[in-house]
């Protein structure tokens, strides 16, 4: 049944733009609604504070029986996240529920953001600094996100 | 500048990402072989399984212990084939006790549908008890703190699926007896496959209404925390967990198997009689009042266990999975 995971996004996309979490944006890429752009603001009082981090949600017409491939498409630096973009969190792999929608889904990655989780690095050299060295964590951090702005232009 | 933890981190992320890739290769070749339900299979196919393999050369260690457990294996096959005559399998990628339960209930419902003498399913209370349950459960489980937007597609689906149970041809013409359902077996037959058919479709009706039950069964432990926290701290003393906490880690995710809390409370919330059989490789010994003994594989039955009108489940379990026996 094709229409279902299509029914589910569009639900989704009314949800998303009816009630907006802050922090977090996002919107079908042109016609294609299985194909999502979005954006996670880094959150207030944070090393991540002013960052625009870009991602792409690739949904299949599993969803939301299986989670969506998420990706960052900006430049990232975090223990749980990797070179290319993928993100390890529970909720996009052993952990996911057809509960989470596309907000909760960016909700949990904008929390993930300030709240790393040791157990599963996905960049070791993060995981290493966030761990022993945080002030050179968040100098990396700020880098990462003056780079969100050059990438935005 | 290199650190010498930086190579096993290495290791370890690249270990993560092939777990992760090994584990849907494993679900893929579960998908590509085992159908979501099987057709019913005569209950001789169970003693089957556990007869020795002549052409399995013996050359373990572990051979007596595995003989002994076979043999257990064996005497209990052959004790459920007295009792029941037909299994029917259902696909091992963790829903099994939601999904064995969905189809088994859906086919309960369907049958006894072919009993009412009327054409109005209502007429039958046990049909009408199944319907309002369903029907009200949406605000049940909102109102237990699940957003409406992400539940309502699953709850839709399984309200179609009772819609379609009610609407397939039963041929009400005829007032129905049990002595006149032999002249209807062919429009029953042709009901069941047609149900057999919707609930084996691939990403459709059964994965959706089963994860619906998975919703059911988190509401109902959440609405009675008293009933179901015990269950919890008997389950594994060293990591006691919340009821809240428990659903999201072990009920709400799909594909997450289920343990003794989740079996009992979906059985409750529905109101039906669930009986299992435990297939563990043991055999229970019973004394009779004439002092002979006999042996019987273990039964438990979880929710509705005394009305006689209750709808009823059989569910056949070997550690880890769960089939459907008739």
């Amino acid at each position: 049944m094709s229409t279902s995971a299509r029914r589910r996004l569009l639900r989704d996309f009314r949800r998303l733009q009816n009630d907006p979490p802050s922090g977090v944006t996002g919107a079908p890429m042109d016609t294609n609604i299985m194909l999502w752009q979005a954006v996670i603001f880094g959150p207030d009082d944070t090393p991540w504070e002013g960052g625009t981090f870009k991602l792409v949600l690739e949904f299949t017409e599993d969803y939301p029986n299986k989670a969506p491939q998420v990706r960052f498409l900006t430049k990232m630096f975090h223990p749980n996240i990797y070179n290319d973009g993928q993100i390890c969190l529970d909720i996009l792999q052993n952990q996911w529920s057809p509960i989470y929608d596309i907000s909760a889904i960016l909700t949990s990655i904008q929390s993930l953001l300030c709240d790393p989780n040791p157990a599963s690095p996905a960049n070791s050299e993060a995981s290493r600094l966030y761990n022993e060295n945080r002030r050179e964590y968040n100098r990396r951090v700020r880098e990462i996100v003056e780079q969100s702005w050059i990438d935005e232009s | 500048m290199t650190h010498p933890e930086s190579s096993s981190s290495i290791a370890h992320e690249s270990q993560y990402k092939l777990t992760e890739r090994q584990l849907s290769d494993i679900e893929a070749e579960i998908k590509s072989t085992q159908p979501l339900t099987s057709q019913p299979l005569p209950i001789v196919a169970l003693i089957q399984q556990y007869v020795a393999d002549p052409s399995t050369p013996a050359q373990t260690q572990q051979q007596d212990s595995q003989e002994w457990l076979e043999s257990g294996f064996l005497a209990s096959s052959k004790l459920l084939s007295k009792k029941y005559t037909h299994l029917r399998r259902i696909r091992g990628d963790g829903n099994c006790y939601y999904r064995a339960f969905l189809y088994s209930l859906c086919e309960g419902l369907l049958k006894r549908r072919f009993h009412v003498p009327t054409d109005d399913p209502t007429d039958d209370r046990e049909l009408k008890r199944i319907r309002t349950f369903v029907t009200n459960s949406l605000s049940w489980v909102c109102g237990l703190g699940y957003e409406e937007t992400t539940i309502e597609m699953f709850y839709d689906e399984l309200v179609d699926l009772l819609d379609f149970i009610d609407n397939l041809p039963t041929c009400p013409s005829s007032p129905a007896t049990d002595s006149n359902q032999a002249t209807r077996p062919l429009e029953l037959q042709k009901a069941l496959d047609a149900l057999h058919h919707k609930l084996n479709e691939e990403n459709s009706t059964s994965d959706y209404c089963t994860w619906y039950l998975r919703v059911l069964t988190a509401a109902q432990m959440k609405s009675d925390p008293d009933r179901y926290l015990p269950f919890l701290l008997a389950d594994d003393s060293s990591s006691i967990m919340d009821i809240p906490t428990f659903c999201s880690r072990e009920v709400e995710p799909m594909n997450r198997e289920c343990g003794m809390v989740q079996v009992a409370a979906l059985a409750e919330c529905f109101g039906v009689r669930v009986v299992i059989e435990y297939m563990d490789g043991s055999v229970v010994r019973e004394k009779e009042e004439d002092g002979s003994f006999t042996f019987k594989v273990a039964c438990h039955e979880f929710g509705e266990t005394k009305g006689e009108d209750r709808m009823s489940v059989s569910l056949l379990y070997r550690p880890g999975h769960y089939d459907i026996l008739y």
